[in-house]
């Protein structure tokens, strides 16, 4: 089991490679020149070259990241061009909003969506026509439409939940709640009803296999066919798909975090973005790749414990 | 935002390719003869509605110049935040400028760049999927890894990157969104090319000597086009919102040019003044991944459909109606037959009829089947694949295919209070039951209980993600309601009692890691779990070895002998019929056509489908001459002929076979058949 874990570590490390390389190659390629960029207008050429200086820029590209990588493997992510603050403490302060923007989607979309896939499996007809529907809308609206809209009609109108901010966990649990449950509710819509379609797809299939049928002549409670059978074995397509749905969310947490004004890794990236700050920007990445094969290594334990098959052989 | 497909694309393109879901639709298309893919389009409603909208949108926003109400930008101070009026029939932004002008104008960049990124990634998809799919081994590993990891990679992250160094134009993050959206198509387009590879005429074209870039250039690429139609859509519906988001993010153009995503920001800022602001913005947005994915399914079905849907559809069941099922109540008349009366029967089955709902009231696949099952004794139900045998087995523990219905009747003895074993007389609790037509809640306290099911595929019988002794101890706490531990002695009990070697080992081992054999010993210790008094064998011993079949064979008749236990063993191997067999009941077209004593059967057979069954039996044949076998096929439920059912594959057919349906009758005290020429066999 531990070998099986270091295996799919191993194999997730040429993901932070490709990924690292290819944002230094897309900041090579794409035309502009980040120094002219941050000085705007009306630079002297000795702080052009200056600050070309500093960002390593005169460098060549293969130089430039064999700096960034040894940084990164001394611990330094370099330091935020605006706020002269390192990286690491920028990113260690938006760090916990977005991880529980994540967490609380992905559970979300977990529970909510296999809840309302096995409901439909169970009960077709209306309830599935109501899944239906509702995948394709919140398929075709876009999130940060519907954050604003969410907060609208629930935090504007209704007065039920802050509209927009983020309270710390550690300053007021009931406070961080309702500050999150909008922005969860959002990142999650379109998860959850696309992990009640796959759970009510995958069930179907699983519920017309010979071993359910064996299963129910043997007497067994539906209960059991359905929650101890057919959900455990219809798990697997559902895992692989609430993984993509998670690594999609964790890239949606940028526009929600816009949306709702929180105070995490997507608004530090594209407030960097628009700074051109690339010592953050590039830590930035690096951290939200580090989320996503985090993300990953829960996906191969869940594999792993749902199917015996992935342990033995693996 | 989400880098997902549309919802009814399902994770197709994502999900393994080894799932049969898109691997089975991948052959099909690889079948499936290029058809005019617009044609099956315009079949559908939805599809042609969503290819309307999104046909309109695009023009529209191409001709925004020539037919937008306003000028770009102008402004109308006086009207600053207005709601919908025939001067601005979408309503003003804060600028007073017209919002239908601005959403024209807009769609341009965004709809430009979705194109852009689509484009990239469906020949980026195209050229790495047909590569995978075709040249296989190390490139396909190669490649598939490839895929697997632009799966992971967190999209809007980094397209950020990228406009943080070119924020006022949106067509450099492009190029990486078609990059990264590139692996969806690249996996279907694999998985269709894998399998257009494996025919024939590829094989014929790499014989005679075309280069692997002609072939795929020639004889793959014209066939996949329809897959990748389908991707596109799909693709091109997730860089809409894509472009869309990183506008509303503030990067992609420069202010005062609109772009959908810029206009939902911007409608975002004056949400408190007026909220009518976001409705075009967004719908129009939402309307537009909508048609995609719309569209997107709709060929995708179209495409399936190509061979799937109309096959299906040509082949589906016609049943012919009402004169065939009042032929099957005359010809089932319980009158003909003579229940044993020596001893009670444990199982009384009269006329027994399975239908499945269909058009015209549903499809027969069983009829008028009666016989009855007794203490210690094994009934096989003989009969080729496809005459009903299983369907009938199966209606004894109330399960039928698609929702079937079962008339008729089943009755179950019940021992009575006075019954010498106690246990089981608390089971039947004295009065017979009627089977048929009862309730899921009494049917669950027979099933196991008191008949018990062995199945055909051993290894399908088995939940694959359940340890043999998880499987057993569960059935049995169900059954008497005892705790864990007793359960868990009690189920390696029942190993050693289907002469299992170390049942310690076994309990712990997953079904994938047992062989079949072993896995039939289980799934017949889970039928003794309840101490039934009936068990229902289906082809017990047909998917296993010829060396296994015999153990099983053995082990069942040693645990008739020791627990008096009622067999009814469904099979179409007449040496299993000899070797358990006390009667013998044989099926044709969903009907009994002979049922006897087994010794009876085998040396005197009263119906010439018996007489055949019996001739090409490979257990009688002589070495070096030819097996006979029975022309023809069994027809199918819903297309069983008038008169007698196998007349068309009959030596002995004369006119009147086909005037009448024959009733099952007497043809010698204890044997029927349902044959008018019965006595034509008994004198040879």
């Amino acid at each position: 089991m531990l070998r099986y874990l270091l295996r799919r570590l191993l194999l997730s490390i040429p993901l932070l490679f490709v990924v690292s390389i290819l944002t230094f190659i897309m900041v090579a390629i794409v035309p502009g020149d980040p120094a002219v960029r941050i000085l705007g207008a009306g630079h002297t050429a000795a702080q052009y070259q200056a600050l070309d200086q500093k960002l390593g820029l005169t460098a060549p590209i293969g130089v430039q990241y064999w700096h960034w990588v040894d940084g990164v493997l001394h611990g330094t992510l370099g330091t935020s061009l605006f706020t002269n603050q390192t990286v690491t403490s920028e990113l260690a302060q938006r760090l916990p909003t977005t991880i529980w923007l994540v967490i609380g989607a992905t559970l979300v979309t977990v529970v909510a969506g296999v809840a309302l896939g096995l409901a439909s499996a169970v009960w077709r007809g209306p309830l599935g026509r109501v899944v239906d529907a509702a995948s394709w809308i919140t398929f075709a609206v876009p999130n940060f439409w519907l954050g604003l809209i969410l907060v609208e009609f629930i935090a504007v109108k209704a007065r039920l939940l802050p509209s927009i901010g983020y309270v710390p966990l550690g300053q007021d649990p009931g406070g961080w709640l309702r500050s999150l449950i909008l922005p969860v509710v959002t990142l999650s819509a379109v998860g959850v009803t696309g992990i009640a379609k796959q759970t009510r797809d995958a069930m179907a299939e699983v519920l017309s296999r010979e071993f359910i049928a064996a299963l129910r002549m043997a007497g067994l409670s539906r209960r059991s066919l359905l929650l101890r059978h057919a959900l455990r074995n219809a798990a697997i397509p559902i895992v692989t798909a609430a993984g993509l749905f998670s690594i999609a969310m964790l890239g949606g947490t940028i526009l929600v975090e816009q949306v709702f004004v929180l105070p995490g890794m997507g608004s530090l990236v594209v407030q960097a973005a628009s700074d051109h700050d690339l010592p953050v920007i590039e830590g930035a990445v690096l951290y939200f790749t580090l989320i996503v094969i985090a993300l990953n290594l829960l996906i191969d334990l869940s594999y792993a414990w749902l199917n015996p098959r992935v342990r033995v052989t693996a | 935002m989400t880098a997902l497909p549309p919802p009814d694309a399902g994770l197709a393109g994502l999900a393994d390719p080894a799932e049969p879901g898109p691997q089975a639709a991948a052959q099909a298309v690889a079948r499936a003869r290029p058809r005019p893919l617009l044609r099956s389009l315009l079949r559908d409603p939805l599809g042609v509605a969503s290819l309307a909208v999104l046909l309109i949108i695009v023009v529209c926003c191409a001709l925004a110049p020539v037919i937008a109400p306003y000028q770009q930008g102008a402004s109308d101070f006086t009207r600053e935040l207005s709601g919908p009026s025939a001067a601005h029939w979408l309503g003003t932004d804060e600028l007073g400028r017209d919002i239908l002008t601005r959403l024209l104008y807009g769609g341009q960049v965004t709809l430009l760049a979705a194109a852009l990124a689509t484009a990239i990634a469906v020949l980026i998809g195209t050229a790495l999927g047909v590569a995978a799919g075709y040249l296989r081994g190390r490139t396909d590993r190669v490649l598939t890894f490839w895929g697997d990891l632009l799966l992971t990679i967190p999209v809007l992250v980094v397209l950020i990157v990228v406009v943080s160094v070119f924020p006022s134009s949106l067509y450099p993050a492009m190029l990486p969104l078609g990059l990264l959206l590139s692996a969806a198509p690249m996996r279907v387009i694999r998985s269709v090319t894998l399998a257009i590879r494996e025919d024939l005429y590829i094989e014929a074209a790499r014989v005679s000597g075309l280069s692997h870039w002609q072939i795929m250039r020639r004889h793959v690429l014209p066939r996949i086009y329809g897959p990748i139609v389908v991707q596109a859509t799909l693709a091109a519906s997730v860089a809409v919102m894509l472009a869309s988001g990183l506008g509303f993010l503030g990067f992609g153009v420069q202010v005062p040019a609109p772009s959908w995503g810029t206009m939902v920001a911007e409608a975002a800022s004056e949400y408190q003044q007026q909220a009518w602001f976001l409705v075009p913005t967004g719908g129009i947005i939402a309307l537009t991944v909508l048609s995609l994915g719309l569209l997107g399914d709709a060929l995708r079905d179209a495409v399936t459909g190509q061979w799937t849907g109309q096959a299906a559809g040509r082949l589906a069941i016609r049943r012919r109606s009402g004169a065939l099922s009042d032929a099957d109540r005359t010809a089932a008349s319980p009158r003909t037959l003579a229940p044993d009366t020596t001893t009670a029967p444990l199982l009384a089955v009269r006329d027994l009829r399975v239908t499945v709902p269909g058009p015209d009231g549903g499809t027969v696949l069983v009829s008028g089947m009666s016989f009855d099952l007794l203490p210690g004794r094994t009934l096989a139900i003989v009969g080729e694949s496809g005459c009903g045998k299983s369907v009938t087995a199966r209606a004894l523990l109330g399960v039928t295919p698609a929702g079937g219905r079962i008339d008729g009747s089943i009755r179950l003895r019940g021992t009575g209070p006075a019954g010498t074993d106690t246990s089981r007389a608390e089971k039947a609790g004295g009065e017979s039951i009627e089977l048929a037509g009862a309730r899921e809640s009494q049917w669950r306290t027979v099933r196991g209980r008191r008949i018990a099911f062995v199945g055909q595929e051993p290894m399908s019988g088995l939940d694959p993600v359940q340890t043999v002794g998880a499987a057993l101890s569960e059935v049995i706490r169900a059954y008497s309601g005892c705790g864990r531990r007793q359960a868990r002695s009690r189920a390696l009990a029942l190993l050693r009692r289907v002469r299992l070697d170390d049942p310690e080992r076994v309990a712990r081992l997953y079904p994938h890691q047992i062989s079949g054999g072993m896995a039939q010993r289980v799934t017949i210790a889970r039928a003794l779990a309840g101490d039934p008094e009936i068990l229902v064998a289906d082809e017990p011993t047909t998917a296993l070895d010829v060396t296994i079949q015999a153990d099983i064979l053995a082990l069942l008749r040693s645990l008739q002998l020791t627990s008096e236990i009622a067999v009814l063993l469904v099979t179409h191997d007449w040496g299993v019929v000899a070797g358990l067999a006390d009667d013998v009941l044989v099926m044709y077209a969903g009907q009994a056509v002979e049922r006897s004593a087994a010794e009876e059967v085998f040396d005197a057979p009263r119906h010439p489908y018996t007489e055949a069954l019996l001739r090409s039996d490979p257990h009688g044949s002589v070495r070096g001459r030819e097996l006979p076998v029975i022309a023809g096929t069994v027809p199918p439920p819903g297309q069983w002929p008038a008169g007698c059912r196998f007349a068309g594959r009959c030596g002995y057919v004369t006119a009147d076979c086909t005037a009448a349906e024959p009733a099952l009758t007497l043809a010698e005290p204890g044997h029927e058949a349902r044959c008018i020429h019965a006595d034509l066999l008994a004198a040879r």
